[in-house]
């Protein structure tokens, strides 16, 4: 049995609206100590730029997550897209087939991913642990373990450097993705039987759901949006780099845990997700800003996350 | 000498937008058997929960041997002398019945930090003789019954010196002799002053065991009497709030209904089921009976699909079914109603509209191959289910983990019968239901048949099946050894139809009136 902390009325608000009403108050903190840089709109643009791939990563983080599971190898899986289009493109493979096969093989793989764990049963997190190394492997062995750069097209940097008007192309991205996993979680047959299957597997299938293939599914657009946010990285940096992906693993899951504490009774969901990266994002910038030392970024993103979920525990369980 | 082991004064519990206990007013004796009766709903739970600290109360005051006292905690009412027992004992599945009795204890120790087994061994012996119980404490605790992991929870409570023992639903999947011994050791505990707050809805019970009764409706304190000095008629009556009758009426009558579902030499690979034949008519309902481990259930899954099937065939509607699994057997227009609802029929964390659209959203898409559900379209069939079967919820949109378990069987209900299945297959549906809500689904399965769709129900409940059905099936050992083709057969045959082949143990309680 667990304990139940009594809430006043006025906790109920900061339970429900914790973490917009905490990123409300990074905001107005660092807008304070650094009016003339943070709260400028070349920042802000700026801001949903740094953030765009650590969403759009950590979108294909919230499907798996709203079915239960979990998938370790979308780091690897980042570093093997933007490798694998980086290095078709620079042998003169046409960028638009470059692409369509490395996102195509990515969700090959993803579903990969999901027979193994619906079909044998195997835990995701052993599952995917061992399938994220492998490919790991297969990404420094295609690379020799060099980084790829030099002799990209102009046209493949549009993705990670463009403009359209004077909002950068990764924040568009980003925003469309958002809107669309929003809509497909929300509104359509297939969203709602992930969250029937998140919320119980067994009476899910008992009711008529084909858990074994929409799991599966849900795998396969997470591999999917982990290849393009590599992919987008290597086009933003002008190179591939074998681990590159490696460093948005983490931080993915910190913005879907965040993003689970925006609503109520927890659940993962897309706009939530947008919300965790954004405060993750601006904590960064703001500090990059203040000047203060990258490891204390680390330190403070680790213990919002934590309060976080802590705000969200208190005075659950009733019923 | 204080006489009043706890004292409730005027105990109200609120939650969002609901009464949960409304001025609980109660007094618990020392060495006294208080039984707690109610519906579903009606409070018991909260009760049991502010008591053991799980809940702080909104308003009133707690005397703990006369003085007040607050609970925060459960850890702070069992140093109290406050022990709870819940249906779903708290057990851990892989220790030994000797480190479960000191789960939550200092367990006794050679020097610091170390565990000495033998002395650990040595006290749950002891405790064991002093009680007289029979129970293996070397086993792990998920090789036991139910029953002697209740005996286990007892022990604890003792060696913890509690002197208040909270028993949630104690006899739930316990058999006849279990239930004998558990009320023996309980009656044993009485005389040495401990006392007992009983929670059940078997009436029977609580006239053999208990001093007073108290009965809750939807939070309020209807009242507390001696066990002596009232009736079961009478006390299912200040529960229901209105004076209920024993008897319910018949089925709506078959009539020539055509066969609906054959059934020819069913079987499972794991020999659960052994060959069974049966039919099914539109319309009819037939009561399945027969004791723990017969077969019912495995019977269910197997035509559901999801049990493997050795051979047999089974027809529906003049066409073979094939019972591979549960998404066909929904597809040819099967629904099963599982026996753990919490586990297997609902899906806690959603809405009410959400569960009872889950397996039909194909039919609110606003265009035939854009796979989007029409909102409004789904709200308002959702919305209609609702009120046909009266479930109790705030709205559509109300997560099914806050309705009672009478509202959420009814809701499994709601869900099969708004997608138009043929055959309903359900398994023990007024388990842990409370006598209103029961009458209210026995009304609903009524309104099911009228509709055309056929219906298999397995109970433990004898009583229930000899009212309920048109036909009442016996099987024994995996077989359907007899149909009675009449409503008007005696319990007594039944009965001695399952005891001929097997001994063992009554599958439920008989509730006779």
């Amino acid at each position: 049995m667990r304990r139940v902390v009594a809430l006043p009325a006025q906790w109920r608000i900061l339970k429900h609206y914790g973490t917009l009403i905490a990123l409300l108050a990074i905001l107005a903190g660092f807008s304070l100590l650094s009016p003339r840089v943070f709260p400028t709109p070349a920042n802000v643009i700026n801001i949903t730029r740094q953030i765009s791939l650590l969403t759009i990563i950590a979108i294909g983080a919230t499907l798996v997550m709203t079915v239960g599971e979990f998938d370790l190898s979308i780091g690897s899986m980042a570093s093997f897209g933007g490798v694998l289009a980086t290095g078709l493109v620079v042998r003169h493979v046409p960028i638009a087939l470059s692409l369509l096969v490395s996102l195509g093989i990515a969700f090959l793989f993803g579903l990969f991913n999901g027979c193994l764990v619906t079909r044998f049963r195997i835990f995701s997190f052993i599952t995917t642990l061992s399938t994220g190394t492998i490919l790991s492997g297969f990404t420094f062995w295609y690379t020799g373990g060099a980084t790829i750069f030099g002799g990209i097209p102009d046209d493949f940097l549009w993705f990670g450097q463009g403009i359209i008007g004077s909002v950068p192309v990764p924040t568009v991205l980003m925003f469309l993705v958002v809107g669309l996993f929003w809509f497909i979680l929300t509104y359509t047959e297939f969203g709602r039987r992930l969250y029937a299957i998140g919320g119980n597997p067994l009476a899910a299938q008992l009711s008529g759901v084909n858990v074994a293939r929409d799991k599966t599914f849900a795998f396969g657009y997470t591999a999917l949006l982990a290849a393009a946010t590599g992919i987008i990285l290597a086009s933003r940096l002008g190179s591939a780099h074998p681990t590159a992906g490696g460093s948005l693993f983490l931080p993915s899951y910190a913005a879907v845990f965040l993003g689970m504490t925006t609503v109520k009774g927890g659940y993962p969901n897309a706009w939530g997700t947008f919300v965790g990266s954004l405060m993750i994002g601006v904590i960064a910038n703001g500090l990059t800003i203040l000047n203060v030392p990258f490891y204390l970024q680390d330190i403070v993103t680790g213990m919002i996350v934590v309060l976080a979920v802590i705000v969200q525990s208190l005075g659950e369980g009733r019923g | 000498m204080v006489d009043n082991l706890l004292e409730l004064r005027e105990i109200t519990k609120l939650f969002p937008g609901v009464i949960a206990l409304d001025k609980v007013t109660l007094t618990i004796r020392r060495g006294e058997i208080h039984a707690l009766v109610g519906e579903n709903g009606a409070g018991k739970t909260t009760l049991v929960k502010v008591i053991s600290g799980a809940y702080l109360p909104d308003r009133g005051t707690m005397l703990w041997q006369g003085k007040p006292t607050v609970i925060h905690s459960p850890i702070q009412s069992q140093a109290l002398g406050i022990f709870a027992i819940h249906q779903h004992r708290n057990l851990v599945p892989f220790f030994s019945g000797y480190e479960n009795l000191f789960l939550g204890r200092p367990y006794p120790q050679k020097v610091r930090g170390v565990l000495d087994w033998r002395k650990l061994r040595e006290k749950g012996e002891q405790a064991k003789r002093e009680l007289g119980i029979e129970v293996d404490l070397a086993l792990p605790a998920q090789e036991l019954t139910p029953a002697q992991m209740t005996l286990i929870e007892i022990m604890r409570a003792l060696l913890v010196r509690a002197q208040l023992i909270i028993l949630d639903e104690p006899t739930a999947s316990l058999s006849e002799n279990e239930v004998q011994a558990l009320f023996t050791l309980i009656r044993v505990l009485r005389e040495k002053d401990t006392s007992f707050l009983y929670v059940s809805h078997r009436l029977e019970e609580i006239f053999l065991l208990a001093d007073r009764v108290t009965v809750l409706r939807n939070g309020r304190l209807v009242e507390t009497r001696e066990t002596t000095q009232t009736s079961k008629t009478e006390l299912i009556a200040l529960m229901a709030g209105e004076k209920a009758g024993h008897d319910f009426p018949p089925p709506p009558p078959l009539g020539d209904a055509p066969v609906i579902l054959s059934v020819h030499d069913l079987a499972t690979m794991d020999g659960k089921v052994k060959g069974v034949n049966f039919d099914l008519r539109r319309g009819e309902i037939l009561g399945l009976f027969g004791l723990v481990g017969a077969g019912r259930t495995e019977l269910l899954e197997a035509l559901y699909g999801i049990r493997p099937v050795k051979k047999g065939s089974v027809i529906l509607e003049g066409k073979p079914v094939t019972l591979r699994n549960s998404l066909q057997a929904i597809e040819t227009g099967l629904a099963l109603v599982p026996e753990d609802r919490v586990r297997s029929g609902v899906i806690p964390s959603l809405s009410v509209r959400a569960n009872i659209a889950l397996p039909i959203l194909e039919r609110f898409r606003m265009v035939p191959w854009f796979p989007v559900p029409h909102r409004g379209r789904e709200k308002q069939v959702v919305w209609d289910m609702v009120g046909r079967l009266r479930i109790k919820t705030a709205g559509p949109e109300q997560r099914v983990a806050s309705l009672s378990g009478g509202n959420q069987q009814k809701l499994v209900l709601a869900k099969w019968m708004a997608r138009g299945a043929k055959v309903f297959l359900c398994d023990e549906p007024t388990h842990g239901v409370d006598v209103h809500a029961r009458r209210e689904i026995y009304e609903l399965l009524y309104q099911l048949v009228r509709q055309g769709a056929a219906m298999i129900l397995v109970s433990s409940d004898l009583s229930e099946i000899l009212t309920v059905s048109h036909r009442i099936g016996v099987m024994v050992g995996g077989r359907l050894v007899k149909i009675f083709e009449h409503r008007e057969v005696l319990a007594q045959e039944v009965l001695s139809l399952c005891y001929g082949e097997e001994s063992g143990c009554v599958a439920g309680s008989m509730e006779n009136s």
